[in-house]
């Protein structure tokens, strides 16, 4: 038998699709937004819409350039270091961006986000535990 | 250049701040305040200065930047910034939770906001605190522009069509 603690239940049962959580994504104290991210163990990093690195004020084109591959193709996005916030939690991370405007989708993926934290999924009841990975 | 305090000036000062961050701390910065004048340390006596520069001065505690005291200022003195210090910063962590909770409490509420009204605004960029909806349209940019620095921060979002299930990348 093992045993977990952790230190915030979210209750995504309200979520359209997807294990959607509230994440904010702030550059400094006057730029930061909140969006809706879904947690994506397939996904080596954490990729937000274009959008989002625009409302930031962010240099886009300066960001590394990183491609990354789908089952169905593949996308260009720019990586940029924000400080990644989500409930009790908040750490730098390099996310990217993807470059096509209306990119259909935000995730927080292994590197920069599930990295960072100890999760624990109970979808059954919609239930996800989440603690910083060292507490 | 010696650079001096007034210390009633800042005595009043920190009082400033207590009553307007911590009615608590108030109290015990009075407690504070009566034994340091108990003790002779000289802060209850308006006229007198504190040498900010001096070569015997000791650091200053922590969470009082840039105040230096002398060396030979009674021990009660230094105790009394140490724990204003202490108070604010741990006035800081409060709020810093309190906030967080809070825009918890209100991203909850966008989320039901959001089940509910979805279709709606299927396609569409939207800003929606708690259950106020702040802004919708097609442009991203027009939409956060309405919802920038507002607290609780709105969830700025692009509401996706209802299409098939979405198998992954």
């Amino acid at each position: 038998m093992h045993t977990l603690t952790f230190s915030v239940l979210r209750n995504y049962g309200h979520s359209w699709s997807g294990i959607e959580v509230p994440v904010t994504l702030r550059v400094d104290h006057h730029r930061s937004v909140d969006l809706l991210a879904k947690v994506d163990t397939g996904a080596e990093f954490c990729i937000f819409q274009r959008e989002y690195a625009d409302m930031l004020e962010l240099p886009f084109e300066a960001g590394e350039h990183k491609r990354f591959a789908t089952a169905t193709g593949a996308f260009d996005t720019r990586g940029h270091s924000v400080t990644l916030s989500s409930f009790d939690f908040e750490f730098e991370s390099v996310v990217f961006f993807a470059t096509e405007v209306n990119f259909p989708r935000n995730v927080l993926g292994r590197q920069g986000w599930l990295d960072r934290l100890r999760v624990g999924l109970v979808h059954h009841d919609q239930r996800l535990y989440l603690s910083k990975y060292d507490d | 250049m010696t650079l001096t305090i007034d210390q009633a000036c800042m005595r009043q000062s920190l009082a400033g701040f207590f009553a307007q961050h911590g009615g608590g701390l108030m109290d015990s910065f009075a407690r504070e305040s009566a034994l340091s004048n108990q003790l002779g340390s000289g802060f209850s006596n308006g006229g007198d200065k504190v040498d900010m520069q001096s070569s015997t001065a000791r650091q200053s505690p922590p969470g009082i930047p840039g105040i230096q005291f002398p060396a030979e200022q009674p021990a009660s003195h230094l105790d009394l910034l140490a724990h204003v210090g202490r108070g604010r910063a741990a006035l800081s962590r409060l709020r810093e939770r309190e906030r967080r909770r809070e825009q918890r409490r209100t991203d909850e509420l966008a989320l039901a906001w959001l089940a509910k009204n979805r279709a709606t605004y299927a396609g569409r960029w939207i800003a929606v605190r708690g259950c106020e909806l702040l802004a919708s349209g097609m442009n991203a940019q027009e939409v956060y522009a309405r919802a920038r620095g507002q607290q609780p921060a709105p969830l700025v979002v692009k509401i996706e069509s209802e299409g098939l299930p979405f198998a992954g990348w």
